[in-house]
């Protein structure tokens, strides 16, 4: 997961310290912990929660 | 023309007598200026003071109300609006550095409402950094104090109307609430705040990345129910301005109250946020319970399947969305943003795409099951927040002392205080904090009444009872300044 993080910092011209790097890297891990939770729930044909009303659109 | 008691005037007290101009809204606007120049560099609730656009909208609605034209109960009322809301002609900060000179060409839709419907906007109000956190410890402009204890944190993001409607810096406030922001600075510091139904209000001109798209909403601060339920009839309504808005039809939510609330049933939502939550809160809230089944309301227990599932959704979902908004500025500014807040926006970028579905999948399913809890019960009732206002000094540490154990401020789920409020930014319902105690450091605890889509009504019936049975929402914090 660093490599991803040091990634952004390259692609995003960060120039991130080591020690933010870090701390980065233990958000994403610790934000993965807890996303994959929702792996677990079974979502057959269950449509996300994103919707946009037809008469929205012109 | 008379002399108000601004501490215990309400729009609904003052009202009557600014149509029968017994009260002056230059007057009363000039009073309220004055205790902002005085209260306010202690409690750092306003980061901007609108004075002179003030005095001369006041003249302008004084003059129209002398002539007969009375528009209804805003007019000549004094208001401030939560700094992530564009004004025209006045700096929009979101509590930022990035646009710590932005000054919009253009009114936020909730705005412009208020001001056709005649009220006069005192200036801005401080806020979390781009409302992502739940303290109003901004590093850009300073804390806003909590004015029940000015060691305190007024809680957030919307921290800064909290406080200046508690300690009557305004009558109203506008704030944004996509985890807690409305319902926390309101429970922390002893007034009505309401996170209506998603869409209720337009968000038009609210700063893109204060609050993402699936769960933001904007809402209101008032000093009691009957307060709120004027504001909203007179915000709410479908904007063609803003894709996410509703087209229900507006209610008249003043009608609501004092209307018969026997017989309704009222689930206590049972869940992952008790892990936090304070005997003196849980006591208040038990005690409040106690005072709606007096009204006649019925209660039972309610849970739903995947309720440990609400946090993970929510951070999903919010921190996704939001790091999109803030892409551009991430490239070109990043320095701009405090460390904490630029941590948690790279850490988003880096969520895969198929997990942002997966939330948003899961949260279906969570809607579904409160739609299927709402066939038992018409109302939901929990603690705004599973502890009272914090020390400035515990906030700093990371750290809250709980009934003597200490716990972490934030984890991987966000902010402990946005525990109990999350519920009803992921399933959209409307949920209101009304004031149901005091802690035993004399802080105010609240708790939040919720219900199905577009029933606001509802619960302005139901907490307009409690607050009529009940005088919490009467004690004012005294602001002995030296």
């Amino acid at each position: 997961m660093k490599d991803a993080v040091q990634r952004i910092n390259v692609e995003y011209a960060l120039n991130l310290t080591e020690e933010e790097i870090e701390i980065i890297t233990k958000q994403v891990e610790a934000g993965q912990r807890l996303f994959q939770k929702l792996y677990e729930v079974d979502v057959e044909g269950v449509v996300p929660a994103l919707k946009i009303d037809p008469s929205e659109r012109s | 023309m008379k002399m108000p008691d601004l501490e215990n005037l309400t729009i609904a007290g003052v009202a009557p007598d600014v149509q029968r101009q017994k009260i002056s809204p230059v007057e009363l606007t000039r009073l309220f200026l004055a205790r902002i120049e005085r209260l306010n560099p202690v409690l750092n609730a306003y980061v901007t003071i609108t004075a002179e656009n003030a005095l001369a909208q006041a003249q302008r609605v004084e003059d129209e109300i002398a002539q007969g034209y009375y528009r209804g109960a805003l007019h000549g009322i004094p208001f401030s609006i939560k700094d992530n809301i564009a004004t025209h002609g006045v700096r929009t900060t979101a509590g930022s550095k990035v646009l710590e000179n932005w000054v919009p060409d253009f009114d936020a839709t909730v705005v412009n409402k208020l001001k056709e419907a005649g009220a006069i906007i005192l200036g801005k109000t401080n806020l979390h950094e781009w409302a992502l956190g739940g303290t109003t410890i901004n590093p850009f402009y300073g804390t806003t104090r909590n004015p029940w204890d000015l060691n305190r944190i007024a809680g957030g993001s919307s921290g800064g109307s909290g406080a200046a409607v508690a300690a009557s810096l305004c009558l109203g406030s506008i704030g944004t609430d996509s985890a807690q922001s409305v319902r926390n600075p309101a429970s922390m510091c002893g007034i009505a705040g309401l996170k209506p139904t998603y869409g209720r209000i337009s968000q038009y001109g609210t700063v893109p990345g204060t609050g993402a798209y699936s769960c933001n909403h904007t809402g209101i601060l008032a000093k009691t129910v009957a307060d709120t339920a004027i504001i909203l009839s007179a915000v709410a309504g479908h904007d063609p301005k803003d894709p996410l808005s509703a087209r229900q039809p507006v209610a008249k939510y003043t009608e609501s109250l004092g209307k018969n609330v026997k017989g309704l049933k009222v689930g206590i939502l049972r869940g992952y946020f008790e892990e936090v939550m304070a005997t003196e809160v849980k006591q208040a809230f038990y005690d409040a319970l106690a005072v709606l089944k007096k009204l006649g309301l019925e209660t039972e227990e309610v849970t739903i399947p995947h309720m440990d599932l609400i946090p993970a959704v929510k951070v999903c979902t919010s921190r996704v969305e939001n790091a999109s908004a803030h892409d551009h500025n991430l490239r070109t500014r990043a320095r701009d943003y405090s460390p904490q807040t630029l941590y948690a926006y790279l850490a988003a970028l880096l969520v895969p795409a198929s997990t942002y579905v997966m939330a948003q999948r899961v949260r279906r399913i969570i809607c579904d099951e409160f739609r299927a809890l709402l066939e038992r019960v018409q109302l939901f009732a929990i603690p705004t927040v599973g502890f009272p206002a914090p020390t400035i000094e515990e906030c700093n540490s990371g750290w809250l002392n709980i009934d003597g154990k200490k716990v972490r401020r934030q984890d991987a789920r966000s902010g402990a205080d946005s525990f109990c409020a999350i519920p009803f930014n992921v399933t959209g319902l409307p949920s209101l904090n009304v004031c149901c105690g005091f802690s035993s450091a004399a802080t105010p605890i609240g708790m939040q009444i919720a219900a199905g889509p577009f029933q606001e009504d509802l619960i302005f019936a139901v907490a307009h009872a409690y607050e009529q049975a009940t005088d919490w929402h009467k004690r004012r914090p005294v602001l002995e300044l030296n």
